[in-house]
Order: structure tokens, then sequence, then C-alpha cells
């Protein structure tokens, strides 16, 4: 499993690395996914150690996301790398994550 | 093997996407193209995932052969798999604007395939081969 996980308050924070494709993407889904359903919604997902990500790996990430905001909560991004950043740009999922420069930053959108 | 043309075959597994993400990195390198890599990686790990997933149904020992080759300007990709026929026009085009809850993340693929390659052709060899052929203009030289 190519991600770390740490928590600040009551924001969890994910580090993905590597490829994120469809070898990796539903062991992800799976991890997030259970995240949630233990009462962790409030995640940031940090991808600066992400070197490529496909489509497999946006659909795992959405799926988090909708997950998370149907408890009431969100899956935010950050540190987005150029090449990934033009493959949410091309799928115009862009506009549908809340996108931050840094981890830190993510975390603190959340408030206290 | 022709010193512009380099080929990979490789069984029909999710595990081998890496394999055949490092093949294309090479082959790039190889053809002098290694500044399209990223376009041409993800263009081709589409592909392959599609594949493997649903042209085979899921993993399994069926080949999949990649050629990268160069024909004057352009970067030519093949990709044969002899797995069930896949019908791109079947696939609705996603609409990238919808909100979270509205979209369907069918065809992201696709989209994917066809934005960072310049031309996308299917061929059907029926009870031979499918052959996707992929094209990616290479910027003129001086």
């Amino acid at each position: 499993m190519k991600l770390d996980i740490s928590t600040t308050g009551n924001v969890t924070t994910i580090t993905l690395k590597g490829r994120i494709d469809a070898s990796v993407a539903p062991d992800i889904e799976q991890e997030l996914l259970s995240l949630i359903s233990r009462g962790s919604c409030r995640l940031v997902t940090a991808l600066s150690e992400v070197t490529f990500i496909s489509s497999a790996g946006l659909r795992s990430l959405v799926a988090a996301l909708k997950q998370a905001k149907r408890e009431k909560g969100d899956l935010r991004l950050a540190e987005m790398g150029t090449k990934v950043k033009e493959v949410f740009e091309i799928t115009g999922l862009s506009t549908v994550f809340s996108i931050y420069h840094s981890a830190e930053e993510a975390v603190r959108s959340f408030g206290d | 093997m022709s010193a512009n043309r380099i080929e990979l075959e490789v069984e029909a597994r999710v595990e081998n996407l890496a394999a055949i993400d490092d093949f294309v990195a090479d082959a790039m390198k190889q053809l002098g193209t290694e500044a399209q890599s990223f376009q041409v990686q993800l263009a081709v790990n589409e592909a392959c995932a599609n594949i493997i997933l649903y042209a085979y149904s899921g993993d399994c020992d069926q080949p999949i052969h990649i050629s990268c080759s160069t024909m004057g300007n352009d970067l030519v990709i093949r990709i044969r798999d002899k797995g069930k026929p896949f019908e791109p026009d079947s696939v609705p085009v996603p609409d990238t604007k919808s909100g979270l809850f509205e979209r369907e993340l069918g065809g992201l693929g696709i989209l994917l395939m066809r934005r960072m390659m310049h031309e996308v052709k299917y061929v059907f060899r029926a009870g031979e081969y499918n052959e996707l052929i992929m094209t990616r203009h290479l910027p003129q030289e001086d």
C-alpha cells in the first residue's frame, strides 16, 4: 500500500506515493472508505509524491470524496504536482475537489 | 527489431502496468522522444487497464503486445490484444462540468487517451486481434 496516514486534531492526512493506477487504486479506495467508516471523514490527501495518476486513481478519490460528503465531511487535496494537476484539469475534477498548495493549509482549512 | 521500433509483450495483469509504464519511458528515451513520456505513459496505461479489466475481464495470462515507433514526425503506439472487441463509441463522453453527485465517471480513461494523443484509432481483426493505434505528433525540429 503506497500511503502514509497521520492525524492532526480531527483531520486525517493521507500521503499517497508513486503511481496511482488500476493496480493500486482499489486498495487506496478501500483504505479511504475504511477511514471514513471509522469516523475520519475530514480528510486531506497529499499528492506531492504521486508521480502518475490514471482514471482509476481519480475514480477512487471521487468515490472517497462522495462518501466523505455524505458523512458531512470532505476530502481535500494538496501538494499537487504539475502533471497530476493536468490530469485533474482535463477531467474537470479540479473543480470538484478543494485543492490547496500545502497539506498544512488544507488541514487548517477545516478550522477547529 | 528495427532501430525505431521497440516492442514489449506481457501478460494481461494489473500488476504489469508498472512494467508497461517503465517500458514506455525507456522506449521514449531510445526514440529520443522522452519529452512526451508523461502523456504517452498515461495513454498507454489507460489503454492497457481497459484491455485487462474489460477486454479480458480481469487478470489472465493472455498477451498484450505494445510497440512504439516513430514515423516521420509522429510517434506511433500500437497495442494488440485478443480479448473482447471494444466499441469506443459505446462509451458516453463524460460531462466534465457536472457536479460531484451528478457526475458519471465512466469514459474518463478514453477522454485522457484522446487528450494525451493526437489520433486514437481502433482496428478489429475478427478472430485474430484487436489493435489500438495511437499517434502523437512530435515537435518539429529546427
